[in-house]
């Protein structure tokens, strides 16, 4: 097999280079040899099997080096980089970058400016009404997926197109479709009543611009949540609903007492990752409206790229993205606390 | 996948079927059954009538979409041209951008695949 040709070329490296000392646990990690099964079909003798596990460990170094030098580059680089940022005073408009120290001003000058505060309302408005509203969908939508009926692949299939599709696109696909001229939206509308037509969604009004990003991103990220409850819903086994429907459960308390608690982790696995999106949702804001109109639908993650990016602020809008990040683990970290397993 | 698996289960939705089709003539199930279907529907066309706008606003021509939505352009045009594809080859720069694409695309997939191997095959094997 090719696993034993590969240890050879490792011992010779292996002589060349002694282990360092500080290295043991994250070798015991990344070499568990207590895998009885698979270890024995390629162990050696007694007489070469501590060659054999240097050389194991060796190649696990090896093997595993890419990929922690990638991550360390484009998640660890810049993650240390914005701490950095977010401590000095950094801003191209000035001309140069000075470097200079200055503490914890940037995230005082943040927290005082109303730009900030407003952002991080909607922002987290936007996240429970969408969390809400995804969550109340796809449920229902889920439970639509799960019952047996002739068409049920065809309603499967094209509740998951929206869902492949990248968030740029469908944001693309819904700024048309909310525009005056080229869009359904206003065309059906004006169906109804009169007044409704050639409406402009995107830059006039500030309710109708966030009802257009909320039905952009709803769309796309609602058949998510579905897909996931589906998955939960399916490994619900059928004898607990036929000893609820012995007991003279109706619908609704078969719903409320057997399939919610059943499904608790696929709830929370959907929470955590509709939450954590909608907390850093950028794309859709982006493209359709641009923070419009006047600046009354930035989120968090908008006034931190225009504040680091547009107006080159680097201090600034590395604390606005450091806070996002702490924000986020935060939300997360209560999430896994709350919905954490009762029986363990 | 997943389907097969709940295809493969007789869940309650088979005794409720059974049920449906003896007392075929109950006006709540005919009802209930209808409002479902009905429910599916609306749910499919919200998935994708934007695809179908789209394809629909592909077909005509710059002109058409100026006009505006309604009369001969309304939801189904009397009057389709393949003329903004012919655009898209001949006068936008559209295959430098769909080259770069693939140069992307391909190069991912390659470097992913070979550094995720390595890194899975340490910590899973050795």
């Amino acid at each position: 097999m090719a696993l034993n040709t590969e240890p050879s070329n490792e011992g010779a490296g292996a002589e060349g280079r002694p282990a360092r000392a500080g290295r043991p646990a994250l070798v015991k990690r990344l070499t568990p040899p207590r895998k009885p099964p698979r270890a024995s079909k390629h162990r050696r003798p007694a007489a070469v099997g501590h060659a054999r596990e240097t050389g194991d460990r060796r190649l696990g170094y090896l093997l595993a080096a890419p990929v922690v030098i990638l991550l360390l580059a484009i998640t660890g680089y810049p993650l240390i980089y914005n701490i950095w940022n977010a401590f000095h005073f950094d801003n191209l408009s000035y001309g140069n970058l000075p470097h200079n120290f200055v503490g914890w001003k940037n995230f005082t000058t943040m927290f005082d400016s109303p730009q900030w505060v407003s952002a991080l309302e909607r922002t987290l408005v936007f996240t429970v009404v969408t969390i809400v509203f995804d969550l109340v969908v796809g449920m229902a939508l889920a439970l639509m997926m799960h019952r047996n009926f002739r068409g049920r692949g065809f309603l499967r299939a094209s509740i998951l197109i929206p869902w492949a599709m990248p968030t740029v696109v469908s944001a693309m696909l819904w700024k048309t479709m909310f525009d005056p001229s080229a869009g359904f939206v206003d065309y059906i509308l004006a169906a109804f009543h009169p007044a409704w037509s050639g409406l402009a969604w995107v830059n006039i009004n500030v309710w109708r611009a966030w009802t257009a990003i909320f039905i952009a991103d709803s769309w796309k990220n609602i058949p998510f949540v579905a897909i996931l409850l589906l998955a939960g819903l399916q490994v619900i086994p059928n004898d607990v609903y036929e000893a609820a429907k012995m007991d003279g459960a109706s619908w609704w308390q078969s719903f409320t007492r057997v399939t919610l608690p059943m499904l608790k982790p696929a709830l929370s696995v959907a929470l955590i990752f509709r939450t954590l999106q909608a907390l850093l949702v950028f794309d859709v804001i982006y493209i359709m409206t641009n923070g419009g109109p006047g600046s009354s639908t930035v989120s968090l993650s908008y006034l931190s790229y225009n504040t680091f990016i547009i107006n080159t602020d680097f201090g600034l809008g590395g604390a606005m993205s450091i806070i996002l990040v702490l924000l986020a683990l935060a939300v997360s970290f209560i999430y896994v606390r709350a919905f954490r397993p009762s029986t363990s | 996948m997943t389907s097969a698996v709940a295809d493969d289960v007789p869940v309650p939705v088979a005794a409720h079927r059974t049920a449906y089709r003896r007392r075929q003539f109950s006006a709540g199930k005919i009802v209930k059954e209808t409002l479902f279907y009905l429910a599916v529907v609306i749910v499919v066309l919200i998935a994708l009538f934007p695809f179908y706008w789209i394809l629909r606003t592909s077909l005509l021509s710059n002109q058409q979409v100026a006009a505006g939505v309604g009369g001969a352009n309304g939801i189904i045009p009397s009057h389709l041209s393949g003329v903004a594809y012919e655009n898209v080859f001949t006068q936008a720069s559209f295959l430098t951008p769909l080259l770069n694409s693939i140069i992307v695309a391909l190069a991912t997939t390659v470097v992913t695949i070979i550094v995720a191997s390595m890194a899975g095959y340490a910590l899973a094997r050795l």
